[in-house]
């Protein structure tokens, strides 16, 4: 049954709890990405597996609520234990999340596999929590989610400038007077309650992946928090949506890992084509300051020569030398020169129209690329100057385009006003 | 040289800041014995000493940023915690994230969460504040460029904007020219003497003392105890920096210069 | 092993020794009976049926335990490995103990019964693997009672005549077993005569009986039910008025539970039928211990559902 021919009621409702988990995650994991403890909310989910299967234990109850209810409490101990075995036992951060995560994740495995070799009734089904089992989510299940996603939600709009200081800025907001202790605390609780919120959805093992991918791909679209947030949590919509709709479409697919690869696929688009961060924009960027440089040297180097005009190797040795990856850069330096008109032929039509000057023919600068290269010369010439005498002056306010000192310094030495 | 109080108190108000009697220890190990400091009016206070002296600990442990193993720190005769609002900190660069996707604005504006208090957003009165701040240290250009993409001094000039908008009495400033250009010392040096001007205390921990002896009014040397404090001419003497930075010629060498230069004023 | 370690102090080894001394001789009153290991509880009841009281029947996985996904203990090898005989279903039913059976095929003899029966009256569930779940085709289970038959008596020769009378009773048993399931079944009227069950144990079921089986999972209750599973189902049942579906004691039935709701908000209101043996006999006092007893029930639970005309609450 596919969505075209009506969207069913099981879909809807797998839907809208998926869709409200993985915004809410995306939004609420935006600060466990800022701040840097990701995988502290990795060894929280992987505890969840021990609080499902003791709550089952303990309570004989397999409803959604009384599950997840033991998954949180894990959740907190974990993160607790966390703080304990950095501190007391004074471990490093990764390893005490390596200790945490291992053991709890250990003794989940062991009370799961347990209880379904022992038969107890209504064990069956604990395993779902690993990977998740999104598509059989009842309507009850999915206003759960819906729920207590809205909440997290709103707790940190609420406290957005709370939480954006104490993330940015710990030092500063203590010295301010803000209880960063207890926010911290906050957020990271915040954390626990959606990866144990995001259990059913995708599973103790992929639920990190929810809260952590779609921050990070929102990440690379923007410098604000107020619009980071909004950004990840739509990305987490976005793949729940469309992983839950694929899933409808073809028989025997998992809803949860078809979400997660979603996410992955919105990130990698997103670390490839974001505007400024974004891989293929930094490597444009690059190609153009290189660009402005190598011309900036070739102009430099063809100013000098004057009378009958240059060889085009002569200005290639002296910018370039050997080196492939410089020839390589001079070529194409040399081309957008020639195309802009900046380098011409010393004498017009030497060897006809299909060969403009050519490789034996002799170029000479235009009289405004003159002008230029004039110009570019003094300012290659008064950074020297700079970098050797001022070089803490030089390495706050060189940039590669060589922008003109005079604009930057005053050439009077500071002096005090009294 | 007196290590001991500035000028005596008259009866009325108490000293902007006063520390008695200041032990910090760091584990096991004292790092700050026995300061007695007392900066009882308005003025550009510079905090100096050696690499390790204890300079940066003395203005954390004001500020309750570091415990105190004895004494006492007073603003206006009270205890840090019942007078934040009036005191402005400006701290260390390098425990700032460059990557955390904030602009200048809006770090600035973090300086007015203190009086916005608990759940309520910055209005236009912050958002005007924060403009006014960023003005008066010269960066309303890049009000909205994400702080990782400015230059060293910009980046400590948002921070003092930060601490401009807090509209404090005192400003606590810690290590501000590390690293800084110096047409960014410059400008920050002539906010401070602004803000000395329009009745506020200034104390910098500062580590060159060329600048020193030209900028700040009065000065305390530090060396895990006070060495001195008063004028700063009269505490940068040639003996009391041979007492504090024994074995660092160059240092003397270049302040005997400076001072010579500067001449002597009072 | 223990000896090997250095840091073991002699005093253990001595103390051990000592215990193990005084350790009351088992007194060889009679000759103990050959220990049979069968790993479902359905196999473990083939055994028992064909070897009588001249055997000591145990099983691994107990009622309720899931063949699937089952995987060995240390304890469970160790008890596996002391047995005379071990019977497994096949068909990689026990897919998580594979490897560990055909470790224990070199030393001790194993029987996997459904791998026996001729290939062309198994239903294929790809191109190489089988649906496993035969035991609910009574005749078709009779096809396994010679392999054990053959294994018993190759253990206990001198019992060899006692396993072909029991053989032949049970396999005359199961013919009209078969006989009597495929009678009570037709009862049901063939437009409603459709099972829908938690995973696809039943598709042996439905095809000597004329019954229309559905399963929400796969043939293996470790392939997760996707949304378009749900959907398909949702559709079958509301389109042609199944009054009820069926949960099975080893698998969970969160599935069907989704599925009713799905079936309900369409305004089809799909009841529980009952809950059916699939993988697993009963436990002991549930009255379907023995094979027989479990298809006889689950055939009345079916029919009461399905047979009547409302739907069941």
């Amino acid at each position: 049954m596919t969505l075209a021919a009506g969207v069913s009621y099981n879909t809807l409702v797998v839907v809208a709890g998926v869709a409200a988990v993985g915004f809410a995650a995306g939004v609420v994991g935006s600060f466990g990405v800022l701040r840097r403890r990701a995988l502290a909310g990795d060894a929280a989910a992987h505890a969840t597996l021990a609080g499902v299967a003791l709550a089952f234990l303990a309570t004989g109850r397999r409803d959604l609520p009384v599950l997840l209810g033991g998954a949180l409490v894990a959740a907190i101990a974990a993160l607790g234990a966390l703080v304990l075995v950095r501190r007391v036992a004074r471990t490093r951060d990764d390893a005490a999340t390596a200790i945490v995560l291992g053991v709890s994740f250990g003794l989940g495995i062991a009370l799961v596999s347990g209880i379904t070799a022992r038969g107890i009734p209504g064990g069956a089904g604990l395993e779902q929590f690993l990977l998740g089992h999104a598509a059989a989510l009842t309507a009850a299940d999915a206003l759960l989610l819906a729920g207590a996603s809205a909440v997290a939600v709103l707790v940190v709009v609420a406290g957005l400038k709370e939480a954006t200081l104490v993330s940015f800025d710990p030092a500063f907001a203590a010295a301010t007077g803000w209880p960063v202790t207890l926010v911290d605390y906050a957020l990271v609780t915040l954390v626990a309650v959606m990866v144990v919120v995001g259990l059913p959805a995708a599973g103790a093992v992929l639920v990190t992946a929810l809260v952590v991918i779609p921050p990070v791909a929102a990440r690379q679209w923007t410098d604000r928090v107020p619009t980071m947030l909004p950004l990840a949590g739509g990305f987490g919509l976005a793949s729940a949506v469309v992983g839950v709709a694929l899933s409808a479409a073809a028989p025997r697919l998992a809803t949860g890992p078809l979400v997660v690869l979603v996410a992955a696929a919105i990130f990698t688009a997103s670390f490839f084509f974001a505007p400024r961060r974004g891989w293929l924009a930094r490597r444009r960027e690059q190609r153009a300051v290189e660009g402005v440089w190598t011309r900036g040297r070739v102009l430099a180097a063809a100013a000098a020569p004057a009378g009958e005009g240059f060889l085009r190797h002569e200005i290639a040795a002296r910018v370039a030398g050997v080196d492939a990856a410089a020839r390589r850069r001079f070529d194409g330096a040399w081309l957008a020169l020639v195309r802009e008109g900046a380098l011409v032929p010393a004498r017009p039509a030497a060897t006809g129209p299909a060969d403009p000057a050519g490789a034996g023919g002799r170029w000479r600068l235009s009289t405004e690329a003159r002008g230029r290269a004039a110009d570019w010369s003094r300012r290659m010439r008064a950074w020297d100057e700079i970098v050797r005498t001022r070089p803490a002056d030089a390495r706050t306010s060189l940039t590669i385009d060589l922008p003109d000192p005079g604009t930057i310094f005053r050439d009077d030495a500071t002096r005090p006003p009294h | 040289m007196n290590p001991a109080a500035d000028p005596p108190r008259s009866g009325s108000p108490p000293p902007l800041l006063e520390f008695h009697d200041v032990t910090v220890a760091y584990g096991r190990r004292p790092v700050l014995w026995n300061i007695d400091l007392v900066i009882a009016a308005p003025c550009l206070f510079g905090v100096i000493g050696p690499n390790g002296a204890g300079k940066s600990t003395l203005v954390k442990a004001a500020l309750g940023l570091v415990p105190l193993a004895g004494g006492s720190i007073h603003f206006f005769g009270r205890p840090f915690a019942a007078v934040r609002r009036r005191v402005g900190y400006v701290p260390q660069r390098e425990s700032v994230d460059w990557d955390f996707p904030v602009t200048a604005t809006d770090v600035v504006l973090m300086g007015t969460y203190p009086r916005l208090g608990w759940f309520r957003r910055p209005g236009s009165r912050e958002r005007t504040l924060a403009r006014e701040c960023l003005a008066r240290v010269g960066l309303a250009d890049v009000a909205g460029r994400q702080i990782g993409r400015l230059s060293g001094g910009q980046q400590q000039r948002v921070f003092l904007a930060r601490a401009l908008a807090q509209e404090a009495d005192v400003y606590v400033l810690d290590e501000p020219m590390a690293g800084v250009d110096a047409r960014s010392q410059d400008l920050i040096f002539r906010v401070l003497a602004d803000l000395r001007a329009a009745g506020r205390l200034v104390v910098v921990v500062h580590h060159d003392l060329r600048s020193a002896a030209e900028w700040f009014d009065r000065v305390a040397l530090v060396d895990m105890r006070l060495v001195a404090t008063g004028p700063t001419a009269d505490v940068l003497t040639a003996e009391n920096l041979q007492r504090t930075y024994a074995g660092r010629l160059d240092v003397l060498d270049e302040l005997g210069r400076a001072v010579a230069g500067r001449g002597r004023t009072t | 092993m223990f000896f090997e370690s250095s840091k073991t102090p002699v005093w253990a080894v001595v103390a051990t020794l000592v215990v193990a001394a005084l350790r009351p001789a088992r007194c060889p009153a009679e000759p103990a009976l050959p220990r049979v290991m069968a790993t479902t509880s359905v196999v473990a009841d083939l055994v028992r049926q064909v070897g009588g009281d001249r055997v000591v029947v145990e099983c691994l996985m107990g009622a309720g335990i899931d063949p699937h996904s089952y995987r060995a203990t240390p304890r469970d090898a160790d008890r596996l490995s002391r047995a005379r005989l071990v019977v497994a279903s096949g068909l990689h039913l026990e897919g998580k103990i594979a490897e560990l059976l055909s470790r224990l095929a070199r030393r001790t003899p194993v029987v996997a019964v459904a791998d026996r029966l001729p290939r062309e009256r198994l239903l294929p569930v790809s191109d190489e693997l089988f649906d496993p779940h035969v035991w609910f085709d009574a005749a078709l289970w009779s096809g396994c009672v010679p392999p054990v038959r053959d294994a018993l008596a190759a253990l206990d020769p001198g019992g060899a005549d006692a396993y072909r009378a029991h053989a032949d009773a049970y396999v005359r048993r199961l013919m009209t077993l078969d006989e009597r399931v495929r009678a009570r079944l037709a009862t049901i009227p063939e437009r409603r005569r459709v099972l829908v069950t938690a995973h696809d144990a039943f598709r042996y079921f439905g095809r000597a009986y004329a019954v229309e089986v559905v399963g929400v999972q796969g043939t293996n209750t470790e392939s997760e039910a996707g949304l378009a599973d749900i959907n398909r189902l949702v559709e079958l049942v509301a389109s042609r008025g199944i009054p009820a579906v069926f949960v099975e004691t080893s698998v969970s039935d969160r599935n069907v539970t989704a599925l009713r709701e799905g079936a309900r908000a369409r305004g089809h209101a799909v009841g529980i039928g009952g809950t059916l043996y699939s993988d697993s006999l009963g436990g002991p006092g549930s009255g379907a211990e023995t094979l027989e007893a479990a298809l006889e029930a689950n055939v009345e639970t079916i029919v009461r559902a399905l047979a009547g005309g409302d739907a069941p609450p």
